[in-house]
C-alpha cells in the first residue's frame, strides 16, 4: 500500500545476478520505508545486499549480470523500476543524489574542483529546465562548499582533488550531491574510509544538513554506531532480506531478531569492559544455493522446524517495530496463526 | 620482565623531489617512542592516520630500519644485528597483517603460503610439510580442503586465520598484530578476537596489538598507548586510561567514537580541522592546532613533558599535571 | 579364510595423490578461465587462427604438394599461372607453387617470431625484475639504458643493425631481438614495483624469505600474466616486423620462402598477376590478426579486475 508520507518505499524487491556458476539470488524480497525528512540507516555485514539495494534505487546495477526480477521502488509515489533510462537520468542528482565510500575515486584527479562542481551544477540546470550560467554556477558552488564547512571555500575551489584531505573530499562530494537540491540523499558507507575524528565531523555535518535542507537520508553502513549517530530508524539486513526494522532505541534496547541480537553482542563496547563478545558462528549462505525458509536458520541459536521450510514475513510485532522471525506470531503465514 | 623494550625509536622517511632526488623534507612517522611490553601481556597501540602506529609495528620487526633508537627483544638490540642473526631472531617475532586480501600471495595455494616459514627455516617438504600445515590449519579452525585452495576462494575471515596460522608456524613468542580485524565484519571480528585471546593463553604469547578501534583495544589489551603524529601522547592500564583519560586527544578520540547506543551527542568533543600532515608537524605539542582545551603559549613552543598520573598511567601534556588530584 | 591382520594399507603412489590435491584448485580456476575466454567470439577466432598457424608451421613440410619449390627449383614453363586446381595459389615468376611456399613460410615466420620473443623476454624480464626490486643505482642504470634503446624508432634501429651486420635471416632475428627487449624491461619493472608493495611480499620477508626466494616465488609468478599477454601480442608484431625487413630485402634471402620477401618480389607483378603478392600478404595479415585477438582475449581473462 502506498504511503505518501514516505519519500522512498521499497517493496519486495528481488534481484538476481547471472554468473558462471548459476544464478545468485542476492536480494530476496527487500522492503524498506523512508518517511520524508527522516533518516533511515540500513545496516548489515558483507554480502547482505545493502549496497545492491541502494544502487538499485538509481538503476546503478550492472545489467547484465544483474536482473531485477520483481518488486517496486516507489519514489514519491512513482515506481522507479518502470521508468526508462532517460527518466532516471533526470532524477539522478536532481531529486535523488548519492555519495559513496571512497571520495578519491569519485573525483576526477585532473580537473579542479571548480570545474567539476560547475559542470554538475550547469547540467542540473539543464535537466531542471532552469538553465544557469557558468558564472552563477560558480557562485553557487562556493556557497555549497561553505555549507559543508570547507574553510576558505572561494579560494579552495580552484584546487585539485589531491590537495584535499579525505574528510574534505567527502565534504566536496556531499556539496556536489546537494547541488541539484535533491529530496533524497543516499549515502553508501560515506565515512568508512575516514578517521574516527573526521568521521564524527562528517556525521555532525550530515545531521545539520538534514535540518537545514529538509533532506531525507538513506544511510548504508556496516557500523551500527555510525547509524545510531545519524539515523532515527534502522533496518537490519541479512543475506538479501530485511530482518528487522525499528527505531534506534527499540533495536538497541529490545532487539527482536536473533541476528540483530547476535550482531549487538558482537560489538566491543567502549564504556564498560564486556567480558566476552559472542560472535555469530558460521558464514553467510551461498546466494547460488540459498538455504530454504529463513536464510538465517543455519546460524540461528533458536531455529525451529518451520524456519527450515518457510520464509518468515517481515511483520509488525509492535507499532513501528517489524521483524521477520517465526519467534513472533505475526511472521507466521495467515491461517497458521492461532 | 619486559620481552620487548623500545627506546627512543624514530623513523623518518625522506621525501625526494627534483632531478637529482634530493630530500626536500621528511615524513616524521615515528618520533622518539619508548615503551615496554611484558611477557604474556597484550599491549595496544591506538591512533588514526598519520599517528605512525603502522610504521611503528613494522619498525619493531625491522621490516623497516629505524632512523634512531633501540629495539630490545629479549635483551638483544635488533638494530645492531646483521641480516642473518636477524633472520634467526624473526622466528620468535611474527606479524599478522591488516588486509587479509593482500597478505597472501594470490598465485600460491594456502598450503604453500602457510608452509613457507617451515620451508625456509626448517627445510620441511612433501608429506611432512602437508602434515604440519594441516596441524596449523586445524589450530585456527580451518579444514584440510582449505589448504589446497587459492586465497581468492576463501572469505576474509578465513584468510585472516590463514595469516595467523602462518605466523604461528615457527612457534613465536610474540605477535605483532596490525589491525588484524579491521577488514572483517563485526560478527567475524568477535570470533577472531576471542580466538586470538584463546591462542594467547594456550601458547603464552605476547601481543603488540595495533588498531584504530578503541573498543577492540579495550576488549583485548591490558595496557595501551595512544599515538598522535608519531608520538605517544598517553599510556597506561586499559581500564584506567579509558575511565579517566588525561590527554585532550584521548578524550576527543573517545568521544568521537559513535556508539551503538541511542544517542545523546551533546557532550561530544568535536575536533576542528584535519589531522596535520606528518610532513609538516606543528611545533611544540603537535596537538596544539586542534586541542579543544585552550592550549597556551607553552603548548606551541615546547615539547610537553611526560606526566605520571599514576604508576601505571602517564600522559604527555602541558595541561595535565596541574589538574590531577 | 585366512584372517590377515589389518595393517596400514600401502598408499597408492602418494606422489600422484598429492599432486592432484595440490592442483585441484588450479584446474578448477582453469576451467573458469576457459569459460570466460569462450565468451568472446573474437578471442576464439584469435585462438583458432594461432592454432592453425602452429599446426601448419609444424606439419607443413609434410603436406605441401611441391616441397622442392622452396629450394631453388625453377619451372619456367609454369611461370605466372593463376590459381587453379593444381596450384591453389598460382605460381610465381620462376614457376614455383605459391601455396607450397606460403605454407613453408609459416614455419619460417614461427621460428623467427619465437626466437625474437624468447630472446627479448630472456633479456628483458630479468633486467626488469632487477630494476624493479633492487632499484638503486643498478635500477637507474638499467632503466636509462632501456630508455635510450626505446628512444630510437624500432624499425630504423633494426635497419641500422642489419646495415652493420649484413642481411640475412639470422641477423634480422638478432636485430629485432635487440629492438624488442626494452619493452619487456619497462613492463616487468612496473609490475615488479607494484607487486613489491603488496602485503604478501612483506609477509614473506617477515617469515624469513631472502631476496632470491621473494623474486622467484612471489614477484615473478605475479608478473607472468602481463608477460604472457605482451608476448602473445608481440608474436604477431615480431612476425610482421620480420616480414617488413624481408620486404626490404635484408631479411631472409632467396630462395627462402619468407613471406615478406615473397611480397617484395610479387610487388613487381601487380596488378595482373595479383596472386603472387596477395597470398603471402594475406598470410601475414591473418597471422598478425590472430595473435592480436588472442592477446586481447588473454588480457581480458588474466586481468584480475575483470574477475569478480
Amino acid at each position: 500500500m502506498e504511503d505518501t508520507r514516505n519519500i522512498l518505499q521499497i517493496e519486495d524487491v528481488v534481484v538476481h545476478f547471472d554468473t558462471f556458476e548459476g544464478t545468485a539470488q542476492v536480494l530476496d524480497g527487500v522492503s524498506l520505508e523512508l518517511p520524508r525528512g527522516h533518516t533511515l540507516g540500513v545496516v548489515g555485514e558483507t554480502g547482505c545486499g545493502k549496497s545492491i539495494t541502494s544502487k538499485a534505487v538509481l538503476d546503478l546495477l550492472p545489467r547484465p549480470p544483474a536482473r531485477v526480477v520483481s518488486g517496486r521502488i516507489l519514489f514519491d509515489g512513482e515506481d522507479l523500476l518502470t521508468k526508462s533510462e532517460t527518466d532516471i537520468e533526470k532524477i539522478r542528482g536532481t531529486r535523488i543524489a548519492m555519495i559513496f565510500q571512497d571520495p578519491m575515486t569519485y573525483l576526477n584527479p585532473v580537473f579542479r574542483i571548480e570545474k567539476q562542481m560547475v559542470d554538475v551544477i550547469v547540467r542540473h540546470g539543464v535537466t531542471k529546465k532552469n538553465p544557469i550560467s557558468r558564472r552563477q554556477a560558480r557562485e553557487k558552488a562556493v556557497e555549497l562548499l561553505e555549507a559543508v564547512q570547507i574553510p576558505g571555500a572561494a579560494r579552495r575551489i580552484r584546487e585539485y582533488p589531491h590537495e584535499f584531505s579525505g574528510g574534505m573530499r567527502q565534504r566536496v562530494l556531499i556539496a556536489m550531491a546537494l547541488s541539484g537540491q535533491p529530496e533524497l540523499l543516499i549515502a553508501d558507507e560515506p565515512t568508512t574510509a575516514l578517521d574516527v575524528t573526521i568521521q564524527a565531523q562528517i556525521l555532525r555535518l550530515l545531521k545539520n544538513l538534514v535540518e537545514r535542507f529538509n533532506l531525507s537520508i538513506l544511510l548504508i553502513s556496516h557500523d551500527l554506531g555510525v547509524v545510531a549517530k545519524l539515523c532515527r530508524r534502522i533496518a537490519v539486513m541479512y543475506a538479501g532480506t530485511v530482518v528487522e526494522t525499528a527505531t534506534i532505541e527499540a533495536v538497541f534496547s529490545r532487539p527482536a531478531h536473533p541476528y540483530t541480537r547476535g550482531l549487538l553482542r558482537s560489538i566491543p563496547r567502549l564504556a564498560r569492559r564486556v567480558d566476552s563478545l559472542v560472535g555469530i558462528p558460521g558464514g553467510i549462505p551461498s546466494f547460488l544455493d540459498p538455504p530454504p525458509g529463513c536464510r538465517f536458520h543455519p546460524r540461528c541459536p533458536q531455529a525451529m522446524d518451520i524456519c527450515r521450510r518457510v520464509k518468515p514475513l517481515l511483520a509488525e510485532l509492535k507499532p513501528g517495530h517489524r521483524a521477520a522471525c517465526f519467534l513472533y506470531e505475526t511472521s507466521w503465514p495467515e491461517g497458521a496463526r492461532s | 620482565m619486559s620481552l620487548l623494550e623500545v627506546k627512543h625509536l624514530s623513523k623518518h622517511f625522506p621525501v625526494k623531489r627534483g632531478l637529482l632526488s634530493r630530500p626536500t623534507g621528511f615524513v616524521q612517522a615515528v618520533r622518539d617512542v619508548s615503551f615496554q611490553v611484558r611477557a604474556g601481556e597484550s599491549y595496544g597501540v591506538v591512533g588514526e592516520s598519520g599517528s605512525g602506529k603502522t610504521t611503528l609495528g613494522r619498525t619493531v620487526l625491522r621490516l623497516i630500519d629505524p632512523t634512531e633508537g633501540e629495539i630490545l627483544f629479549q635483551g638483544t638490540d635488533l638494530t645492531r644485528l646483521d641480516p642473518e642473526p636477524l633472520r634467526q631472531l624473526r622466528r620468535d617475532m611474527q606479524m599478522i597483517f591488516q588486509d587479509p586480501h593482500s597478505s597472501l600471495n594470490p598465485r600460491k595455494i594456502i598450503l604453500k603460503s602457510v608452509g613457507e616459514p617451515l620451508v625456509i627455516y626448517e627445510g620441511v617438504s612433501g608429506r611432512r610439510l602437508a602434515d604440519r600445515v594441516l596441524e596449523l590449519m586445524e589450530l585456527v579452525g580451518l579444514k584440510k580442503e582449505h589448504m589446497y585452495r587459492f586465497p581468492h576462494e576463501l572469505s576474509g575471515g578465513q584468510k585472516q586465520r590463514v595469516g595467523i596460522a602462518r605466523a604461528l608456524a615457527l612457534n613465536p613468542k610474540m605477535l605483532i598484530l596490525d589491525e588484524p580485524t579491521s577488514a572483517l565484519d563485526v560478527s567475524v571480528q568477535a570470533l577472531t578476537l576471542n580466538f586470538l585471546e584463546e591462542l594467547q593463553k594456550k601458547f603464552s604469547l605476547t601481543y603488540l596489538f595495533i588498531s584504530h578501534n578503541l573498543a577492540v583495544i579495550r576488549y583485548v589489551c591490558d595496557r595501551v598507548a595512544v599515538m598522535y603524529l608519531g608520538r605517544i601522547v598517553e599510556e597506561g592500564q586499559v581500564d584506567e586510561l579509558f575511565d579517566s583519560p588525561a590527554h585532550p586527544y584521548t578524550k576527543s578520540l573517545l568521544s568521537a567514537i559513535p556508539l551503538p547506543e541511542p544517542q545523546q551527542d551533546d557532550d561530544q568533543v568535536l575536533l576542528e580541522g584535519d589531522i596535520p600532515s606528518p610532513l609538516n608537524i606543528p611545533s611544540g605539542c603537535s596537538f596544539h592546532t586542534r586541542c579543544p582545551e585552550k592550549p597556551g603559549e607553552i603548548c606551541r613552543r615546547e615539547d610537553p613533558p611526560l606526566v605520571h598520573l599514576s604508576p601505571s598511567h602517564s600522559a604527555s601534556c602541558h595541561l595535565c599535571g596541574s589538574r590531577e588530584a | 579364510m585366512i584372517d590377515r591382520p589389518k595393517g596400514p594399507r600401502p598408499q597408492p603412489t602418494g606422489l600422484w595423490i598429492r599432486w592432484k590435491e595440490e592442483h585441484e584448485s588450479t584446474l578448477r580456476n582453469l576451467r573458469l578461465s576457459i569459460y570466460l575466454f569462450g565468451k568472446s567470439p573474437l578471442s576464439i577466432l584469435g585462438l583458432v587462427i594461432v592454432a592453425v598457424f602452429f599446426i601448419v608451421a609444424l606439419i607443413g613440410p609434410l603436406i605441401v604438394p611441391f616441397p622442392q619449390d622452396a629450394t631453388g627449383t625453377v619451372h619456367l614453363s609454369q611461370k605466372l599461372m593463376g590459381p587453379d586446381s593444381t596450384f591453389w595459389f598460382g605460381t610465381d615468376d620462376l614457376g614455383r607453387d605459391i601455396f607450397t611456399r606460403v605454407i613453408l613460410g609459416t614455419w619460417i615466420s614461427l621460428k623467427i617470431g619465437l626466437i625474437i620473443i624468447l630472446i627479448a623476454m630472456g633479456i628483458g624480464v630479468p633486467l626488469g625484475i632487477t630494476a624493479g626490486y633492487v632499484g638503486g643505482w643498478p635500477g637507474e642504470v638499467i632503466m636509462r639504458v632501456t630508455d635510450m634503446f626505446l628512444s630510437i624508432p624500432g624499425r630504423i634501429f633494426a635497419l641500422a643493425i642489419i646495415g652493420a651486420m649484413g642481411p640475412g635471416m639470422t641477423n634480422s632475428m638478432i636485430a629485432l631481438s635487440i629492438v624488442w627487449w626494452p619493452g619487456y624491461v619497462r613492463l616487468v619493472q612496473g609490475r615488479t614495483l607494484s607487486v613489491k608493495e603488496e602485503s604478501f611480499v612483506e609477509a614473506a620477508r617477515s617469515v624469513g624469505a631472502r631476496r632470491a626466494r621473494i623474486i622467484f616465488h612471489h614477484i615473478l609468478p605475479n608478473c607472468t600474466s602481463v608477460i604472457i599477454v605482451k608476448a602473445s601480442m608481440d608474436m604477431g608484431m615480431a612476425i610482421l616486423a620480420a616480414a617488413g625487413l624481408g620486404f626490404i630485402g635484408v631479411g631472409a634471402q632467396p630462395p627462402t620462402p619468407e613471406w615478406g620477401a615473397m611480397i617484395s618480389e610479387g610487388r613487381n607483378f601487380l596488378p595482373n598477376w595479383w596472386w603472387y603478392a596477395t597470398f603471402p600478404g594475406l598470410a601475414i595479415f591473418t597471422t598478425v590478426l590472430g595473435f592480436n585477438l588472442l592477446g586481447d582475449g588473454l588480457r581480458d581473462i588474466l586481468d584480475p579486475q575483470s574477475r569478480s
